[in-house]
């Protein structure tokens, strides 16, 4: 069962017993008020006849005093009396609002008029809280004369009670009713319609959707809880975003390691070239773009003359340091699609996007030049006076289909310049029709 | 169960018994003395040297002297087992007080004022019975003018007319003391607006308005109910207010056991009992006698003390009937 069939059931139940409860009370204080009052308005009735009654008997006046009855009998329906009658001192009826009730010796008939007689005060028959019958009133002057006694219209009572209690039950239950609703209605402002916005809320949050809020609304406790939870996934949304921006910033410091250590896997560490492992990994994949797109590509590979020479020299540093001056010789000479590669101790490998053999040899005579011009320490110390490069070139389709032959053709060009003397470019002969070339 | 859920929980229970605990609530209806069941206890006779003189009002002097008190003194005496005298005193006056302390009256029936006035002198009296008259234990006082008088209320009585207002005596109570203090009271200027004139007995005063010796008369309403045949003859001007009735007061030096012989003959005597009723048929407006309440007299005993501090205002005596002179104003 819900809460708010629970709420609802208990608060139904709760005013129920409460209305059942209060109504007991109420109707037994009504009954017992309406009997004090009831026995208070005869004994009052009865009193008010006193006066005249003892100016009649302690004269004599038995006929007024009849006369005075029988006005009365004609109103005693009225009055909510069905008899009066008056006994003197000893009980003897002396008038009455009935015929035939004089000299009758009530006393001796009657306990309550021997009581009534004998008790120096207003009786009734039967003594509260039932209800009375009838009441008694001495009737005096000072002295007391004789005792007036009326017997009560039990049914009209009874009516008169059973009538205020339909109308009380029936107010009570009206205003019952009325207040059900409006506890309801003030269960549902305070309560229930807060409470339900608190779990559609916590249920939102629960499904990722950090942007909801509950309204702080109804009772103040709900409200500090709508506040609360508020609060909390407040919280945890800002944890959330400052996670995941760590988690962005890391894969990104986790990117760019991999991009260096690719890099450091890939490049030479003394001159910044790309080193073999690199042409191993792309050249053939170049090299088939290229091919695939039917656009040339040349070769050039090259050898630093006499380095072992100039090691032995200078000293290893000393040669490093030539090998690094000569990466960035070859770098500020090529365009930067092209692929600068250290490939061994002294040799290079130039790859060139987009070039024919002929401007390929243009390309290495330019870096030839630009190495045999550069001011290397130690440079005229060289068996040819300076630093020299010597320089293999072969192109593809014109030097074979496939990369291989390609990079044979370069290295057997390299090795020619070498056999002509060092410090030249040699571009590498055609190959023989029937060898797959294109 | 602690003291903390027992303390609401017995509050609740008193709560739901005391709704069905009515306190008798007839308590305020009843009461008075009951005649017939009076016991008074055994009592010890007594032995008097002489026979008990008992005085009542002037106004029983007539019934006296047609010897109709002879019933009351027979039952008197069967009761109280000694004899008695009765006798009538002569006026409303202090005479009937001093008869009682110089010991020639053992026993006297006093107006209200009279025993006032001497409970204030501090008179050796001791208060037996009061009596209950008419069926009242009280009776009023009325201010009366002659049908078609021009005066209608107390303002009329104003404006320096020298309006003649009958009184009975100064120690009358509704003759004399209520109805002058109740002028008093309204300003009413003695010697201005009213001319008094002592008329000696009610019926004097009734008799003088009637017959146009005085314009206003103050009376009691024991003259009204036993003048049936005035009705139609005179209107009310005011009621002055209602007064106790007389009590029977006895010397203080009286014999104890006679005391409480005499008081318990005069509260047995009711309409109950036809032997007492016969003894009082000669004092036709009382109907018997009940112990004196306390501050039955108090106020009467104030108004006592209040004239006592002041100057009688003169009173002239009425003239005889005969001699009957000037109309109403």
């Amino acid at each position: 069962m819900g809460l708010r069939a629970r709420l609802i059931l208990i608060v139904t139940l709760g005013l129920g017993v409460s209305l059942a409860a209060s109504l007991g009370l109420v109707l037994r204080t009504e009954e017992a008020r309406e009997r004090t009052a009831t026995s208070q308005r005869a004994a009052a009735l009865l009193s008010a006849l006193a006066p005249p009654m003892s100016v009649l008997l302690t004269q004599g006046r038995i006929a007024d005093i009849d006369n005075l009855m029988g006005d009365l009998a004609e109103r005693a329906a009225t009055l909510g009396f069905t008899g009066i009658v008056l006994v003197d001192g000893h009980g003897i009826a002396v008038g009455g609002t009935a015929d035939g009730s004089y000299g009758a010796d009530l006393a001796r008939l009657d306990p309550f008029v021997a009581s009534a007689i004998a008790t120096p005060r207003a009786l009734q028959d039967p003594p509260l809280p039932r209800w009375p019958l009838r009441v008694s009133v001495p009737v005096q002057a000072g002295v007391r004369w004789a005792t007036l006694i009326g017997t009560l219209d039990q049914d009209r009572i009874q009516r008169t009670v059973m009538e205020r209690r339909w109308r009380l039950v029936v107010s009570a239950l009206a205003v019952s009713a009325a207040g059900l609703l409006v506890l309801l209605a003030l269960l549902s402002v305070e309560v229930l319609w807060p409470l339900d916005d608190i779990v559609k809320t916590a249920r939102r949050l629960a499904g990722g959707d950090w942007r909801a809020r509950a309204q702080a609304r109804g009772a103040a406790e709900l409200q500090m809880l709508a506040k609360t939870m508020n609060e909390a996934a407040h919280a945890l949304s800002g944890t959330k975003e400052a996670l995941e921006a760590e988690v962005a910033r890391r894969t990104e410091e986790l990117q760019h390691a991999n991009e260096r250590l690719e890099k450091v896997a890939l490049t030479d560490p003394l001159t910044g070239l790309f080193n073999r492992r690199y042409l191993d990994q792309t050249l053939a994949l170049e090299i088939t773009r290229q091919r695939r797109a039917g656009r040339p590509f040349s070769v050039l590979m090259l050898d630093l003359d006499h380095f072992k020479h100039y090691n032995d020299t200078h000293g290893h540093p000393r040669g490093d340091e030539l090998l690094r001056r000569l990466g960035r010789i070859l770098t500020e000479c090529l365009r930067s699609s092209d692929v600068i590669a250290r490939v061994g101790g002294e040799e290079f490998l130039v790859l060139l996007f987009d070039t024919a053999a002929e401007a390929a040899v243009v390309t290495g005579e330019k870096l030839r030049e630009a190495v045999a011009e550069h001011p290397f320490p130690f440079g005229e110390e060289q068996p040819l006076g300076r630093v020299t490069i010597s320089v293999g070139v072969a192109a593809w389709p014109a030097h074979g289909d496939h990369v291989d032959r390609v990079l044979e053709a370069a290295d057997q060009a390299l090795y020619a310049s070498k056999a002509a003397g060092r410090n030249s470019v040699t571009l590498a002969p055609a190959p023989p029709t029937g060898s797959g070339a294109a | 169960m602690s003291r903390h859920r027992a303390l609401p929980a017995a509050c609740a229970l008193a709560v739901l018994c005391g709704c069905d605990v009515d306190s008798d609530p007839l308590a305020g209806f009843g009461g008075g003395f009951d005649p017939v069941r009076f016991d008074a206890g055994p009592l010890a006779p007594a032995t008097l040297p002489r026979p008990l003189r008992m005085a009542v009002p002037p106004y029983y002097a007539a019934e006296l002297a047609a010897g109709s008190a002879a019933a009351l003194e027979r039952y008197l005496e069967e009761s109280c087992g000694f004899d008695v005298e009765l006798t009538a005193s002569a006026a409303y006056d202090q005479r009937v007080v001093e008869q009682l302390r110089h010991g020639e009256l053992d026993v006297a029936e006093l107006s209200p004022y009279q025993y006032a006035d001497a409970r204030r002198a501090k008179a050796p009296l001791v208060p037996l019975a009061a009596t209950v008259a008419r069926g009242s234990a009280s009776y009023g006082s009325y201010l009366v003018v002659k049908t078609g008088a021009s005066l209608h209320t107390i303002d009329d009585l104003r404006g320096g007319k020298r309006v003649r207002l009958a009184l009975v005596a100064p120690l009358s109570t509704s003759g004399y003391a209520l109805p002058l203090f109740f002028l008093l009271d309204h300003g009413i200027v003695v010697g201005q607006d009213l001319e008094l004139v002592q008329s000696g007995s009610h019926p004097a005063s009734m008799a003088a308005l009637l017959d146009g010796r005085v314009d206003v008369a103050a009376v009691s309403s024991d003259l009204l109910i036993g003048n049936v045949g005035l009705a139609g003859q005179f209107a009310v001007l005011a009621k002055v207010g209602r007064m106790p009735n007389d009590v029977v007061v006895a010397r203080a030096d009286l014999d104890p056991a006679a005391l409480r012989l005499v008081e318990r003959a005069l509260l047995r005597l009711s309409i109950h009992d036809p032997q007492a009723r016969a003894a009082l048929r000669a004092f036709s407006p009382v109907d018997g006698f009940m112990p004196v309440p306390p501050g039955h007299y108090d106020e009467i005993a104030a108004l006592a003390e209040r004239a006592a501090g002041m100057t009688p205002p003169p009173m002239r005596a009425l003239e005889p009937a005969a001699a009957a002179a000037g109309s109403p104003p």
